[in-house]
């Protein structure tokens, strides 16, 4: 069976090269949409890149055009001070009134400042003087020094200073410088800087008004560095220490930088700002002059440029066509699963159908042949004949064993079997034992010995797949024991634990033993030892015991020696009965004289042994040939004229299931009491379940046990009310 | 068939990660704690005197990382001296300053809010001694205020530069009597040993063992109260630290003035150019470069914190020059004298528009993490609860050689007195302040005559 189920789902011929191709085709997907998100991505850094870099070109040189432009006008504004004030030959009090009285901007700040760094800013205090400063001589020096290298660069006329604290207010400002020449108060010419500042905030925030970038931020530098426009984000005084310090940078490589600006005079530097971010640095020569203006910009700021719309199209549509791709493969591969498990289906349905046919086909005879046989034994007989019929009856149960036997494994093995635990005693066991296995030891000439019968509270067990099992090792122990051998059986309870104990079975002889080979293979269907004498059986025994054992959570232990004897000892654990079990009724047929039943089946045969063993127990019986006729004599009689209905299920025309529903439907006060019993060669649970379902009351299987049918009819027929 | 499953589903997830590559993960933004984050965006000015303060703004950003609505920005203040003061009387204030232990005499009294009456302050994690030495005790008012947090702490030493003294046979001296043969070595060899600007030559050199006389004297509860009263003919306990200074100088192994004018050093004080000096780095046209890989200069008291800037310089200039910052081997006993003194307090501007925002920044700056990343920066000792601990874990320096802040911590200016007095005297040799004998010589004062200066310090203090 195994191998067939193996066919049902082996790929179809060319499944292997589709599967393959699925798979490429899912790499080639995959690996085409990486590439490409890998190339998109290439070509979009580029692409962010250049786009921001030019942004930021252009930043940077507005905001040189604006320094130029303020610078500018700073410039002439200067010079026409310059000349007026020279050509007037101005003294310093002049030239500040001159100043203050064309100054149209208070944000414009002049101051005249003498050599010994005092001066006076062109503005009236409170006192109506011209207010005074000084400024310490470092920081005088720092300016000078500024202009100094503003002049070495060809701008001799006008001094730029860098940021500068005012000696007043302390607050940094940016200004222009330039040297004229005024009259002193004894006549002389002297020398005075002229000042033009104003708040370093009010020039920055123009000077960085165009700001695309969140914390951009631009400046002016000299050619060494020297910041002429500063900015708070930019640190130090000069460009280059402030990379140098920020960036722990070499004194080599600060001087490289340094050499690089010189030599491209335009370009992009990238190194972190003061506040450790990577940053582009964007430099440009100016043309009107040798200054650099510098735009800083976190990369974190890049803007983000839009998005190829072609680009994630085709990602897309490829993403698309892997999904499509993958979702028809898994549900062909799911298609192929469900053709496979609906045919597994269909052959164990086929399997169970068949034995079940099988099951019925053999059985139904066998009714006939055992039922009849026995009939035949209670006549007068030659003696001859006798020993004919007893050798057909034995016949017959042998075979109604076989039959029972495969029909068993078969149900084991496909797990159809449902244990029904049921309290049972050891005195049911002992019972059980007189009846079926004392008789066969007595026809051998062995002697049967047992535990004593102690009074051991009741497990619940299921007492006939408890009873097969010891059945059959009890039976295997006559059927291999040498005549006048013995056969012994025990039993024992562990310690009660949780309402649990563990029940130990024995069951030993003295026949011919095993092989330590079979043991090996012993519990394998249709096995048995070639060299035992004893050649009845199908071999089915001891692995029905084996998966009863197991299906009831034990386990079974065999010691034998070939020659000495076999002893195999089951472990069962099982649920203490807390009710006690009532006792067993006594089967007295007489109590069914009179009854009056009515008996379906369509098989002739049948229904002689049947009608002839009710009638034997004095039973009425009345025959109806098919489950149709059965309805109609029921619905036909009087209220309470039957007793009971004994009913086949497979007949023609109307099933004894249909038959059942349709009595169990009429409108009459015995219609959904009067007990009705399947007697069928469907063994199965299913069908027992079956029957039940179709409301009737038992389900007795084929070849009728006499004793059971008595039984079932005494309690049915006791408990009818009319 | 469920590993086929599994690698479909797999090579979907894969391509779904990567397309949804394309769209950028919004950065997590940080968890604001305090007020600070709500609201308007704050813009906090620290003023310095330094023009490059990276330790600020290497905490500013971490700061306003976690912060998103409050930026610190550091403010060069050219005079720093004047120019704080009118930036904080001004329009335009600094909501937080650098500045050093502002007392009772200091300008920016006035200013400082008084960390003391916060209380939303929290220095609970740093050196109880360095805040008590900025502590002002005012007399009659019973709680103390404290007007500036010191970032870290400094340690005094002097750097030797062992490339010099090997070239002349010498090892690094380690005492006072071997230091004293060394000097004399180096002078018969044409060297200047000892260098530094007279401004902190002397202090730097001699403060810890000043220190150390006090903290261990043998009264030294007696001999501290001899100091914190000023009592006559205190400046006696410190004769022996000055007798030694001026034997440096009357035997001319520091000689400061003809270091400036023939040797063109320690006319600039910056650290950078502390570095190039003792590196002998010099100037040749508008570059620097270094002038040889011996030096001239032997033995240059500066603090631990120049340490940095000398490495830096030596790996720009590619020096070889070798040297070793040493406790200054001024003790008879092997080993010098160790002082953690206070280094660059940080004050707030009382009248700040955004004071909320500002004591935020200093609980943030002196949380252990921030004020080791800002000290390292500085190149300070972290002002932690470790900081006193560094000195044992890091020289081997006898217990009783080792002075604790609050030791010599006392209710008037010590420093500045004792700073006068020693400038005063490592300047003898300068003919400007010695005897004109009126036929073109010129003879240094007596010990007695910078002692006298001493002790009119503590007299008029």
């Amino acid at each position: 069976m195994k191998n067939k189920t193996y066919e049902t789902v082996k790929k179809p011929p060319g499944q292997r090269a589709v599967s393959v191709v699925v798979i490429v085709l899912n790499v080639f997907l995959l690996l085409t949409s990486v590439f490409l998100y890998s190339s998109y991505g290439y070509a979009y850094q580029v692409r962010l890149r250049e786009e921001n870099l030019g942004n930021i070109a252009n930043l940077n040189r507005s905001a040189a055009a604006y320094a130029t432009a303020l610078i500018d006008s700073w410039n002439t504004k200067l010079k026409d001070i310059e000349l007026y004030a020279e050509g007037h030959e101005m003294t310093r009090d002049e030239a500040l009134e001159f100043i203050n009285d064309s100054n149209t901007n208070q944000n414009r700040l002049f101051e005249l400042i003498s050599d010994d760094y005092s001066g006076f800013l062109a503005r009236r205090g409170d006192d109506g003087e011209f207010i005074p400063v000084s400024y310490q001589k470092s920081s005088y020096s720092e300016l000078q020094k500024a202009f100094k290298d503003v002049d070495d660069n060809g701008y001799k006329d006008i001094c730029f200073a860098p940021e500068f604290t005012d000696s007043v207010t302390a607050i940094k400002f940016f200004g222009i410088y330039k040297h004229l020449t005024l009259l002193s108060d004894n006549g002389l010419p002297q020398i005075y800087t002229l000042l033009l500042a104003t708040k370093s905030s009010d020039v920055l925030s123009a000077f960085n008004s165009q700001s695309d970038y969140e914390e951009q931020s631009s400046v002016l530098i000299d050619p060494s560095g020297n910041y002429i426009v500063s900015n708070a984000d930019f640190k130090s005084t000069n460009f280059f220490k402030y990379l140098y310090t920020y960036n722990n940078l070499s004194l080599d490589m600060r001087n490289l930088i340094h050499s690089e600006m010189d030599e491209k005079r335009e370009g992009e530097l990238y190194y972190k700002n003061a506040m450790g971010k990577d940053c582009v640095f964007r430099y440009e020569k100016m043309t009107t002059n040798d200054w650099y203006s510098v735009t800083c910009v976190p990369i974190s700021s890049f803007r983000t440029p839009v998005l190829n719309s072609s680009y994630t199209v085709y990602a897309v549509l490829s993403l698309l066509a892997l999904l499509l791709l993958d979702v028809l493969w898994l549900q062909s591969i799911n298609r192929r699963l469900r053709m496979s498990m609906r045919r597994e289906k269909e052959a164990s349905e086929a399997k169970t159908d068949f034995l079940s046919r099988m099951s019925h086909d053999i059985r139904t005879p066998l009714n006939g042949i055992i039922g009849l046989t026995g009939l035949a034994l209670d006549e007068k007989n030659p003696p001859a004949t006798k020993e004919y019929l007893e050798n057909i009856q034995v016949s017959g149960q042998f075979l109604t064993g076989l039959v029972n036997d495969i029909l068993d494994l078969s149900k084991v093995e496909s797990g159809k079997v449902e244990l029904h635990p049921e309290p049972y005693s050891n005195r049911d066991l002992v019972k059980y034992v007189d009846a079926v296995v004392v008789p066969l030891c007595k026809k051998k000439n062995q002697n049967f010995v047992t535990s004593p019968t102690g009074d051991l509270p009741s497990l619940m067990l299921d007492r006939l797949r408890f009873n097969q099992i010891v059945f059959n090792l009890l039976s295997n122990a006559v059927k291999y024991t040498q005549i006048g051998g013995t056969i012994a059986l025990y039993w024992s309870m562990g310690k009660v634990e949780n309402g649990k104990t563990a029940l130990q079975i024995k069951v030993c002889d003295n026949g011919i033993g095993m092989t330590e080979e079979f043991q090996k293979h012993m519990f394998e269907s249709f096995t048995q030892e070639r060299s035992q004498t004893a050649t009845t059986g199908s071999g089915l025994g001891l692995a029905i015991v084996n998966s009863l054992v197991k299906l009831m959570d034990g386990k079974i232990d065999v010691e034998s020696k070939k020659g000495k004897g076999t002893t195999f000892t089951i472990t069962i654990t099982a649920d203490i009965c807390k009710e006690k079990t009532a006792a067993e009724p006594t089967l007295n047929s007489d109590l069914l004289r009179g009854k009056r039943l009515l008996v379906c089946e369509d098989n002739q045969i049948n229904m002689l042994v049947v009608r002839k063993l009710l009638e034997k127990w004095g039973i009425i019986v009345e025959c109806a040939a098919n489950g149709r006729i059965g309805v109609e004599m029921f619905s036909r009689s009087q209220v309470g004229y039957y007793d009971a209905i004994l009913m086949d299920i497979l007949m023609p025309e109307m099933n004894g299931l249909e038959a059942t529903k349709q009595i169990r439907s009429l409108d009459r006060k015995d219609a959904m009491n009067i007990p009705i019993v399947a007697m069928t060669a469907n063994a199965y649970d299913t069908d027992v379940t079956n029957c039940l379902n179709a409301g009737m009351n038992e389900h007795m299987g084929k070849p009728i046990d006499t004793e059971q049918l008595k039984a079932g009819l005494l309690r049915l027929t006791a408990n009818y009310k009319k | 068939m469920n590993k086929r499953i599994s690698a479909a589903l797999a090579a979907l997830v894969m391509t779904a990660s990567v397309f949804t590559g394309c769209i950028a993960a919004k950065p997590e933004e940080p968890v604001s704690e305090t007020t600070v984050a709500e609201g308007e965006k704050v813009v906090l000015t620290v003023g310095g005197a330094w023009t490059d303060c990276k330790a600020i703004d290497v905490t500013a950003a971490a700061f306003s990382e976690k912060y998103p609505n409050c930026s610190i920005v550091y403010e060069y203040l050219q005079d720093f001296e004047t120019a704080i003061e009118k930036r904080l009387s001004g329009d335009e204030q600094v909501d937080l300053f650098f500045a050093e232990n502002i007392q009772a005499n200091s300008s920016l009294l006035p200013y400082a809010l008084d960390f003391n009456s916060v209380e939303k302050i929290d220095l609970s994690n740093t050196f109880d001694g360095l805040i008590e030495n900025f502590t002002f005790r005012e007399e009659n008012v019973e709680k103390a205020k404290i007007y500036s947090i010191p970032v870290g702490a400094e340690m005094r030493g002097m750097y030797v530069n062992t490339t010099l003294l090997n070239s002349v046979g010498l090892e690094i001296p380690q005492n006072r009597k071997q230091l004293m043969e060394a000097c004399e070595v180096l002078k018969e060899k044409g060297y200047i040993p000892f260098h530094g600007n007279p401004g902190s030559f002397s202090q730097t050199l001699l403060y810890p063992w000043i220190c150390n006389l006090i903290a261990h004297a043998a009264n030294p509860q007696e001999t501290y109260d001899k100091v914190n009263n000023c009592e006559a003919g205190v400046s006696e306990i410190f004769r022996e630290p000055f007798a030694f200074l001026y034997s440096l100088v009357e035997n001319g192994y520091y000689d400061y003035k003809k270091a400036q004018t023939d040797l063109d050093l320690f006319n600039d004080t910056t650290d950078e150019d502390y570095a190039r000096y003792f590196l002998n780095i010099k100037k040749e046209g508008d570059d620097w470069a270094k002038a040889d890989d011996l030096g001239q200069i032997a033995f240059m008291p500066s603090p631990l914190s120049l340490q940095r800037i000398i490495d830096k310089t030596k790996e720009d200039y590619h020096s070889e020059i070798d040297y070793e910052f040493v406790l200054a081997p001024v003790s008879e006993e092997n080993g010098g004298f160790a002082y953690l003194s206070p280094a660059r307090g940080i004050a707030v501007n009382k009248n700040s528009a955004n004071l909320d925002k500002c004591i935020d920044f200093i609980n943030f700056l002196f949380t252990p993490e921030n004020n080791n990343t800002f000290a390292e920066e500085f190149y300070v000792i972290p002002n932690t609860k470790e900081a006193f601990s560094y000195i044992k874990n890091s020289y081997d320096v006898p217990e009783n050689h080792i002075s604790e802040l609050g030791q010599v911590t006392f209710s008037y200016g010590f420093y500045d007195i004792m700073l006068g007095a020693l400038v005063d005297a490592s300047k003898a040799n300068n003919p400007k302040y010695m005897i004109d004998n009126g036929d073109g010589t010129y003879s240094l004062y007596p010990l007695d005559h910078y002692m006298q200066t001493l002790e009119d310090g503590f007299k008029n203090q």
